[in-house]
């Protein structure tokens, strides 16, 4: 599931860059593209470098995905984070908007060793992720310079103790930079 | 296991919107909405909520006014004021005041994002987070909480 969303995205962003090409069509769908840094939230209030690749749409949603990776020995573990945000204007304010929408969320965690005769030890795992994501967003708002920071909270429910309201979190900041076709 | 958990998630959150769906009520008024749920107060995530819910933790009071303007009330993530802007019976809060958690507490922001549904007494759903200046460390706290609650107009 998580891997065809991730396809999907790719797939739209493709069609970002396409219409990067074609004046014509970026202007019908008033399509924004950028990338950037982040940071994701870890436990113990430690936060861990992001990629952030980001595609909007008449200034109003976005979809914004977050890649972060890490190695240690033989482990290896992926996150991608993908979400569907709706701006929404507050303090009639064009520069200062909240974002709110679905999120998707696949940590990949894998045991890899090098040597053959360890390699049955091999693991790996994916947990896959549904929730919300709430936050703020500040950037300039018109013009060719797509430029935006952000603060979101991706929360998912616990499983079955979301029914009890526990959740958990990836806290997030980054910082976009891109261009409106 | 994983699928159950897969398969409860999207039942909540399909549960979450057809009761937004059924729900009425898009005006400002006067009202108070009172909460309960468990605080993130650390990093990650929430424990479960207290069964029963005596915790005074997990509680929080939301006073709102007739110009759309929002005080919040609870140990974490603090006493917050702020605007709240609505469309529909969806609506998010952006405003700044103390934030408080586990590690501490100081000044911040918060940004909320909730529902409030029904005809005269409402149920509410909020998500709400914050991030402040622990002024005993100069470190970042961020609390976060996923409440329910019923919304008392005034």
């Amino acid at each position: 599931m998580g891997r065809l969303c991730f396809v999907v995205w790719v797939h739209l962003f493709r069609v970002a860059v396409l219409s990067a090409i074609c004046p014509v069509f970026a202007e019908v769908h008033g399509i924004e593209l950028g990338v950037g840094l982040g940071a994701l939230e870890e436990g113990d209030d430690r936060m861990r470098g992001a990629l952030v690749a980001q595609v909007g749409w008449q200034n109003e949603y976005a979809s914004r995905l977050f890649y972060a990776s890490r190695h240690m020995g033989p482990v290896s573990e992926r996150t991608i984070i993908l979400s569907a945000i709706k701006h929404w204007s507050v303090f009639k304010n064009k520069f200062l908007r909240a974002d709110v929408g679905p999120v998707i969320m696949n940590e990949r965690i894998e045991i890899g060793f090098s040597q053959p005769a360890d390699q049955d030890y091999d693991r790996s795992e994916n947990n896959f992720n549904i929730g919300g994501v709430v936050g703020l967003n500040l950037g300039i708002p018109t013009g060719k310079l797509l430029f935006e920071t952000s603060w979101n909270s991706h929360i998912f429910p616990a499983g079955i103790a979301g029914i009890f309201l526990a959740s958990g979190r990836k806290q997030t900041l980054s910082v976009t930079v891109g261009m409106r076709l | 296991m994983r699928i159950i958990n897969t398969m409860v998630q999207i039942r909540l959150w399909t549960s979450i919107m057809t009761i937004a769906a059924l729900g009425a009520g898009t005006v400002y008024g006067k009202s108070l909405t009172v909460h309960v749920g468990p605080p993130s107060v650390g990093a990650g995530g929430s424990n479960p909520l207290s069964l029963p819910p005596l915790n005074p933790v997990e509680y929080e009071v939301v006073y709102l006014t007739d110009a759309g303007r929002e005080w919040s009330i609870g140990l974490v993530p603090g006493i917050l004021y702020g605007g709240r802007f609505q469309q529909g019976i969806f609506y998010v809060g952006v405003g700044g005041g103390l934030v408080i958690s586990a590690n501490g507490g100081g000044p911040g922001i918060y940004s909320s994002f909730g529902l409030d549904a029904g005809d005269r007494i409402k149920f509410n759903i909020e998500i709400k987070q914050a991030l402040g200046i622990d002024l005993g460390s100069t470190g970042i706290v961020s609390p976060y909480a996923l409440r329910i609650g019923a919304t008392f107009p005034l």
